[in-house]
């Protein structure tokens, strides 16, 4: 026995009772006190522990100082200086890296004659380093805590030294009591404090031993404090496999060498680690022959006389029990001092059932025991749940967007694009105008919603059939139809309209969110609760046709499968107060209708959501400067006068259709519309056309402007060479008109139409040859660079539409042509195997399809042809427009579609 | 980091001048075995399996053949070339072998230095009745030396622990003479544990003791900087690590925060793991559930733990049905910049499984920023998820986890 001390170890050991260990009077120097840990930790620690840091040694920064919550901390370039100063400490914090550890020691040990204790935080020190500062320390007569640990924490005192115990707010974790913790792991010192106050227990000290193969202050001299300290009834430890340490301290009970009568409630782990061959997580938990977890486990059953601790088998000693798993801290500690007839400190604080603070199935149907919903969390985290619930919508990092996409992409496999991870081909399916929704809410509309998308758009498109005497100048002045309607668009700006819609939705999220979250089914009371608050809506003077528009929307809103708290709300609220704008709150509830589903589920941003109205107000403006002569275009002429609001019900495609041919499409013809719209809705974000979007937004433009980036960067190059096949078809049916023949006679003629052309082109391109011209004509819309190496090739998208015309019995010429035509060239001997029909020949065959009749009966002229199948590429391009513009404003960052230059060179 | 055998056992004792026995490696010619052979006065030699980084614990008893030619030699050589290691569940395969000298001897010597947790510093163990396993002898036939950890073992710690013991006194001298070199190599060249288990005294023509060392296992510590001075290949250290882990490794720095060890190739829970804590509770409840056993605790910075996340994905977000982030309340560990890390990285490789559900248990500074930015992410990319915080059970979300990864194999069956 140590006589000085009156301690059982052969070692030294400087400390008696748990308190030494770090308490009011503990005075701390850290060593690296501005390095990157000690910096997020050191303020924290001294402000906690009412300013115990007197000063901090950073080699080479003498002279500055580390703030902190209470005041600065000076900092010195050595300990010499800090005693030189005048600074007493008695204690030594060390964050240095751990080639370095060893010499703060020394440095420590040599130049503080008042030094008592070291702490390393250190991980990854040498077995080396720690043998040869475990002997200097017991030379010079100093406890060392670690390597690798957290420090100690002394919540009586409110005090803690070295590391991060209880977290950046130690005061929340750290509750005084009766239980001493002694842990291998730093996270489970704080973890089990935390599980402690469950059974309504506190801390007296906490040591976080760490578990390195030395562990300087070991479980003997723990327990031989814990002894001495009247504040502790129990110890509460956390053991993992390797190293001797608990059955020197529990064997010396045994022998009487070591007096300890409190109980230990033991948590041992780590029996999977037998299986590794080399350690993961702590250094020192590598077990040798007899002491892994199994051994460890049996070391602690003989102290405590009963077995593992279970909520099966709660039987505990007074000389405390094992448990196996950190979750049965509270029930063992509990069960233990209930045994000894001892109280909790306090009243227990929650439990550790499960409780997910976010949780979101996504329409998984989980089973009963998964299914679990967000629950309160305990507080101070309830309030900041709160808080970052308020948050509406997706939050999404900014970053650079260039070349980028989160709204589409082209699968490289199938080389089909997708918008939002749907393919274009299945979107050929859905109407038209609930792609348009999609494309700005991320979530396919329902039959009812689409009701009132269809209504919206059409809206949209009446609001704008005003003045269109700019694209009526830009058509005169022979301007292309993406110059004339571009101009409409830009000049629309950021009107009155788009700002007061911009305005309302915002005042509806804030009022709705926090009061209904994603819940806004009819309920009187909370539509009572929202009418009572003071809200911040635009108002206006409407016209007449506005506000017939703004009463049929609302009326669509109180049908069923639509009905909701959004469109009750507005119709209240414009009946309460007839200052308000009819138009721009109706079309405010109505669009929020249509993506509330989207902002709750944060598909969306908060600033899409706001913004939805005005990408709609633009494709009102491209539909509406369509028509080369408005007013005698009936459908135009309705949305105009607005006589009948009924007109806005109408299927948006049909809409397009009668704005596009100025008469109503027939079925097909609609059909063969939705389907070739839906396919050229986008090719990406890398096409050129929203390329033009995208490098408006990135430029900060306002959305009408990036819509006319869109189609500036549109051109008679588009379509792939759909516009050159147009062209091509026109000349091979010049003297043929497919629609008034018989099938078996179209048949034939079509074959001969492709073996005569077939046979041309190859006479051609062999002539073309012979002269060294390369660079012949080719044929368009025939072969593809994926498509193309089998003895009969199909491009698998084109096959898709082909198959869904064929099915109606719809199938147009100019496509069968088409596939006479590959057949043809291959047996001619033109190409090398049958190519492909590509994607391109759809839009191609499609516009001439639904173009033809009226050509023939000379409705169209060939150069209205032109614009109109210009035009309907606009009208796709618009929706993907659309997502790419939301997609980049939520998400880009300004000018992040600049060239970076080194990629730029100049061309002689 | 560890090493057995004598094909890079010998070149490490030569550092001390320690006597060894003579080997030979498996491109040997005939003649060459054949000389060894010769040269040994029991005209044998000893055929081993090689190991690169060590077999674990035990040795490789049961892989060692005594030949008497080189037409046994080579047989041994055909057997042993590929031959597998087994303990517990860890396999080991040979890829080579060592001819080595046949040392005749009466007696075998078993020598250990290695960190005592009961002193606390290195100690000698030392025993004359070797060759087998140390722990089945009786104390009275072993002794520990404890001596000062600054200035080593010496001649008279053995001498005194030697007679001590009862050892022949002809061997007494040469130990004396050669064992404290041993702690030269030890102290110097950062090694924790070393093993000479044979050591065999050879007698010379006029009847002087020799001690050779016959097989050895060295246990290095990678902490400490000295290892490189020893200058060996990586590769017979690094050979048991698979792919993703030497990948990870790669990031290993001072401050921890990438161990891994692969546990289940073909596991479904992908575990991100913080603290040794969490890792020896989750990779206890998880069994065999799980990839990978992790230890990423140490407050990572955002860009290891993008790049740890980012090797992490790529190996093994394809098979995983449920990704698992896990860790107590931590202490120090921002873990707004760790789940931003996790879940910046999922979305970069989210579609090699976009059908992947996410656990997540934690708590300490920023975790509500960090989850709500996870929340975030998982909405965007249409993940479902569970976040549980620090007042939810660790062991109650692992067993979440592994129920909910039971309920998604039973939905994948169905399918």
């Amino acid at each position: 026995m140590n006589a000085k001390n009156k301690h059982p170890f052969p070692f030294f050991v400087g400390v008696n009772n748990l308190e030494d260990l770090a308490n009011k009077n503990t005075r701390v120097c850290v060593m690296n006190i501005l390095g990157g840990e000690s910096k997020s930790v050191t303020p924290t620690s001294h402000a906690y522990s009412g300013g115990n840091v007197v000063a901090g040694v950073q080699y080479g920064r003498s002279g500055s100082e580390m703030e902190t919550p209470i005041g600065n901390v000076p900092v010195f370039g050595s300990v010499k200086e800090v005693i030189d100063a005048g600074i007493e400490f008695d204690t030594g914090v060390i964050y240095l890296p751990p080639t370095a550890v060893n010499h703060a020691v020394a440095e420590l040990c040599a130049n503080n004659k008042g030094l008592k204790k070291i702490i390393i935080l250190t991980e990854k020190v040498s077995v080396y380093d720690a043998k040869m500062i475990r002997y200097g320390a017991q030379q010079r007569g100093v406890d060392v805590f670690g390597a690798n640990c957290l420090g100690i924490a002394n919540a009586h005192d409110q005090v803690r030294v070295g590391g991060a115990l209880g977290g950046d707010k130690p005061e929340e974790t750290l509750k005084p009591g009766s239980i001493a913790v002694y842990s291998n792991s730093g996270n489970f010192s704080t973890t089990m404090t935390e599980y402690l106050k469950v059974a309504g227990y506190g801390t007296s000290t906490v040591l976080s031993s760490g578990k390195d193969v030395i562990i300087h202050f070991g479980f003997a001299e723990f327990l031989y404090c814990a002894e001495n300290d009247p504040r502790t009834k129990a110890v509460l430890c956390y053991i993992e496999p390797g190293g001797y340490y608990e059955k020197v301290a529990l064997d010396m009970i045994a022998s009487g060498e070591l007096k300890f009568t409190k109980p230990i409630i033991a948590c041992v782990t780590g029996r999977w680690k037998n299986n590794l061959s080399r350690a993961c997580g702590h250094a020192g938990a590598m077990a040798g022959g007899g002491d892994d977890a199994e051994s460890k486990e049996g070391w602690f059953d003989a102290f405590t006389g009963v077995g593992l601790f279970s909520e099966k088998n709660p039987t505990v000693s007074k000389k405390g029990v094992r448990i196996a798993s950190i979750q049965d801290v509270p029930g063992a500690v509990a069960a233990v001092l209930k045994e000894l007839g001892q109280e909790p400190d306090f009243e227990p604080l929650g439990d550790l059932s499960l409780k997910p603070w976010f949780s979101n199935h996504h329409d998984i149907n989980y089973p009963e025991s998964l299914n679990l919903t967000a629950v309160k969390a305990v507080s101070p985290y309830d309030e900041q749940i709160e808080k970052v619930s308020r948050q509406v919508g997706a939050q999404l990092p900014r970053e650079g967007m260039r070349n980028r996409s989160g709204a589409t992409m082209m699968n490289p496999a199938t080389q089909v694009t997708e918008l939002y991870g749907k393919p274009l081909l299945e979107l050929v399916e859905y109407p038209y105008g609930k792609s348009a929704i999609f494309a700005l809410t991320r979530v396919m509309p329902t039959d009812a919603e689409h009701k009132l998308g269809n209504a919206l758009l059409n809206a949209y498109i009446a609001l704008a059939a005003e003045d269109m005497s700019t694209s009526q100048k830009g058509r005169a002045n022979h301007a292309t139809p993406n110059a004339y309607i571009a101009a409409e668009v830009l000049l629309a700006g950021q009107n009155d309209q788009i700002k007061a819609v911009e305005k309302n939705i915002n005042s509806l999220i804030d009022l709705f969110y926090v009061r209904t979250g994603n819940d806004v089914s009819l309920n009187s009371s909370k539509l009572d609760e929202l009418l009572a608050q003071s809200v911040d809506l635009a108002q206006c003077e409407n016209s007449e046709k506005q506000k017939a528009i703004a009463q049929h929307l609302l009326t669509i809103g109180r049908e069923k499968g639509v009905e909701n708290l959004f469109t009750a709300y507005a119709a209240a609220a414009l009946e309460k107060n007839s200052a308000l704008c009819a138009l721009s709150l109706a079309l405010a509830a109505s669009l929020l209708t249509l993506e509330w589903k989207s902002v709750t589920g944060r598909r969306i941003t908060r600033k899409n959501a706001v913004e939805i109205g005005t990408h709609l107000s633009m494709f009102g403006i491209i539909v509406a400067s369509a028509p080369a002569k408005p007013a005698e275009n009936a459908h135009w002429a309705a949305l105009h006068s607005m006589a009948e609001p009924k007109v806005l019900d109408r299927d948006y495609t049909e809409s397009l259709f009668q704005i596009l041919f100025n008469r109503e499409g027939k079925e097909n013809e609609v059909f063969a519309l939705n389907a070739m719209l839906n396919l050229t809705i986008t090719n990406g974000p890398g096409t050129i056309s929203a390329k033009g979007a995208k490098e408006s937004v990135s430029a900060k433009n306002n959305i009408s402007v990036t819509y006319a980036g869109f189609m500036t960067n549109t051109g008679i190059a588009h379509g792939g060479n759909g516009f050159e096949a147009v062209a091509f078809l026109m000349d091979v049916f010049k003297d043929f008109n497919p629609y008034t023949t018989d099938s078996k006679e179209k048949t034939e003629k079509l074959k001969q139409l492709a073996h005569h052309r077939a046979d041309q082109w190859n006479q051609y391109k062999k002539q073309a040859k012979l002269e060294g011209n390369m660079n012949y004509e080719k044929i368009p819309c025939v072969n593809h660079p994926v498509f193309k190496d089998k003895p009969k090739n199909i491009d698998p998208r084109e096959d898709f539409i082909w198959g869904l015309f064929e099915k109606r019995g719809t199938v147009n010429p100019f496509q069968e042509f088409y596939h006479y035509l590959v057949e043809e060239l291959f047996a001619v001997g033109a190409t090398k195997n049958i190519f492909c029909v590509n994607i391109d020949a759809v839009i191609a065959t499609i516009s001439l399809d639904l173009l033809w009749k009226d050509m023939q009966a000379g409705k169209i002229q060939e150069s209205e042809m032109q614009d109109i199948v210009f035009i309907m590429f606009l009208f796709a391009r618009m929706v993907g427009t659309a997502a790419e513009v939301c997609d980049h404003r939520a998400r880009g960052t300004d000018m992040d579609c600049r060239t970076p230059a080194g990629q730029l060179s100049f061309v002689v | 980091m560890q090493l057995t055998g004598m094909r890079w056992g010998r070149q490490l004792l030569e550092l001390v001048n320690f006597p060894a026995a003579r080997v030979l490696h498996e491109e040997a010619s005939n003649e060459e075995i054949s000389q060894l052979i010769a040269a040994s006065p029991a005209k044998k030699t000893v055929v081993k399996p090689v190991f690169l980084g060590g077999v674990g614990k035990k040795g490789k008893a049961g892989l060692v053949r005594v030949c008497n030619n080189v037409y046994e030699a080579q047989q041994a050589k055909h057997d042993l070339f590929f031959a597998k290691h087994i303990s517990g569940n860890h396999s080991v395969q040979a890829n080579g072998v060592t001819f080595e000298e046949f040392i005749p001897s009466e007696a075998e010597i078993y020598v250990n230095i290695s960190v005592s947790t009961i002193h606390r510093c290195p100690v000698m163990l030392i025993t004359h009745k070797g060759g087998v396993e140390v722990e089945d002898l009786p104390d009275s036939d072993k002794r520990i030396i404890v001596f000062n950890p600054t200035t080593g073992v010496k001649s008279f710690h053995i001498n005194d622990a030697l007679i001590d013991l009862g050892c022949p006194k002809e061997y007494i001298s040469p130990l004396v003479q050669h064992l404290p070199k041993l702690w030269q190599l030890y102290d110097n060249y950062g090694l924790t544990v070393l093993e000479l288990n044979p050591i065999r005294m050879q007698k010379d023509k006029k009847g002087r003791y020799t001690p050779v060392a016959c097989d050895i296992k060295a246990q290095f510590d990678q902490d400490n900087p000295a290892v490189a001075r020893l200058g060996f290949p990586e590769e017979i250290f690094s050979v048991d690590f698979t792919e993703f882990e030497a990948e990870i490794n790669l990031l290993r720095t001072y401050q921890g925060q990438s161990d891994v060890v692969e546990l289940n190739p073909q596991g479904s829970i992908l575990p991100f793991m913080f603290g040794g804590g969490a890792n020896s509770a989750a990779t206890e409840t998880l069994g065999t559930g799980a990839i990978i056993s992790s230890d990423f605790g140490g407050n990572p910075p955002y860009a290891k733990m993008k790049s740890i996340a980012d090797i992490t994905f790529k190996h093994w977000l394809k098979q995983a049905r449920v990704i698992l982030v896990i860790g107590g309340k931590a202490n120090n560990t921002d873990i707004f910049v760790t789940l931003k890390a996790i879940f910046d990285s999922l979305k970069e490789y989210i579609h090699l499984n976009p059908n992947v559900h996410v656990v997540v248990g934690r708590g300490g500074p920023n975790v509500i920023q960090g989850m709500a930015y996870g929340r975030d992410v998982l909405d965007n990319l249409r993940v479902p998820y569970q976040f549980f915080g620090h007042d939810s059970s660790m062991i109650g979300v692992l067993n979440y986890a592994l129920q909910l990864d039971h309920w998604l194999a039973e939905q994948q069956n169905k399918q």
